[in-house]
């Protein structure tokens, strides 16, 4: 980066942001791997970590073949398309959940079958239990949940502290609002 | 100047694209806590699109004209067009992340509300009842629909013909261009990936 790195580093960038998907799409629909409902999180998950092998494959042709001439402007490449890497999983990786678990996508998406939909009809095409009891069994197969007797309990604690900077957040933004 | 200090230098100076990148953004999420606790926008969608995307290149673009002229005397930096690139992808890569993240700090995510309370109950638990009595409808489906509404996804009509011009509770969605365009977005991306569409 320091040096001249040439638009082959801007390539390879961009290509570096299309690994998560690839690899996702490689698992889903090569491999038939994380079909399961209580899989697909996590598919996207490891492919992300997959996508690191790919990833150091793009870094290793960069710097021996094309790369800057200074062993610093390696370095600070290597650590910027990393950086790079990580967000486009993390950003990959909330595009997938949207697209499996927001509300708002699930109502435009039944709005748009038909262009229209009758609000009195929203009880029976998504019903309110069943958006919950669905995160329910969601948190469960995540580990989130465990079930101890007829009570839930805290399983793994992976989304504890993301959970509290969320509404930590929320909070700071929407000081009036309800919790 | 010895060795270990001009390494270091170089260093400094080679990391420059990445905190910059990472400084736009700062300076965008500065302004977004600004904007949200003096304005609180109700085109929250389209607010922080300006905040994080628009605002952040634009400055960025308008600096780089009005700063580069006078480096050329080597008293100070021109970005290349390669380094304005690699800032702004970062600074947009920051802000997606951001952004995608936005909708349960705006909504109140429930998976996490329920991860909370969970928690707060400690080794006792909860039952299934206990955590569904948390949530109102209202808050499950009604507000989702507001902010539908306020960000021109949906329209809502109300059919005041007959029984309901009395009860008024007959209302349609109706969804808008813009709203059907992210609703097939979503349906062939998921065909693409070969899955069922998601149960929200």
């Amino acid at each position: 980066m320091q040096a001249e790195p040439s638009l082959y580093f801007a390539l390879v960038t961009v290509l570096a942001l299309l690994i998560p998907f690839t690899m996702h799409l490689f698992f889903l629909r090569g491999c038939g791997l994380f079909r399961e409902t209580e899989l697909l999180q996590k598919g996207v998950f490891f492919s992300v970590l997959f996508g690191l092998l790919p990833l150091a494959a793009l870094c290793y042709f960069w710097a021996t073949r094309v790369g800057s001439n200074s062993t610093t402007g390696v370095i600070v490449s290597m650590l910027y398309l990393l950086l790079v890497y990580i967000l486009a999983g993390y950003v990959y990786f909330h595009f997938f959940n949207m697209s499996e678990t927001a509300r708002r996508v699930r109502l435009l998406i039944e709005s748009s079958k038909t262009g229209t939909l009758k609000k009195n009809d929203l009880p029976r095409l998504y019903p309110h239990q069943d958006i919950i009891s669905i995160r329910i069994e969601r948190l469960t197969a995540l580990g989130e949940l465990r079930l101890s007797g007829d009570r839930y309990v805290l399983g793994n604690k992976a989304l504890l502290l993301p959970a509290k900077l969320i509404f930590t957040l929320r909070h700071i933004l929407f000081p009036n609002a309800d919790f | 100047m010895g060795a270990g200090s001009r390494h270091r230098r170089t260093l400094l100076f080679s990391l420059r694209i990445i905190f910059l990148g990472i400084g736009l953004f700062l300076v965008a999420f500065a302004s977004h806590i600004a904007v949200w606790r003096i304005v609180k926008p109700s085109k929250q969608m389209l607010w922080l699109t300006i905040v994080f995307i628009v605002l952040p290149i634009g400055g960025w673009l308008i600096f780089s004209a009005v700063a580069g002229p006078h480096s050329e005397d080597g008293a100070g930096w021109t970005a290349t067009p390669l380094d304005t690139f690699l800032i702004l992808l970062l600074n947009l890569l920051l802000s997606a992340a951001y952004i995608m993240s936005y909708p349960p700090i705006q909504a109140g995510c429930p998976s996490l509300k329920i991860i909370l309370a969970v928690n707060d109950s400690r080794a006792e638990g909860m039952t299934a009842e206990a955590i569904h009595r948390i949530f109102s409808e209202d808050i499950l489906v009604s507000e989702r629909l507001e902010d539908m509404v306020n960000d021109g996804l949906i329209f809502v009509k109300r059919d005041i013909a007959g029984d309901d011009l009395v009860s008024l509770k007959n209302e349609t969605i109706v969804i808008s261009w813009k709203g059907y365009l992210i609703a097939q977005m979503f349906a062939l991306y998921r065909r693409i990936l070969n899955l069922p569409l998601g149960k929200g």
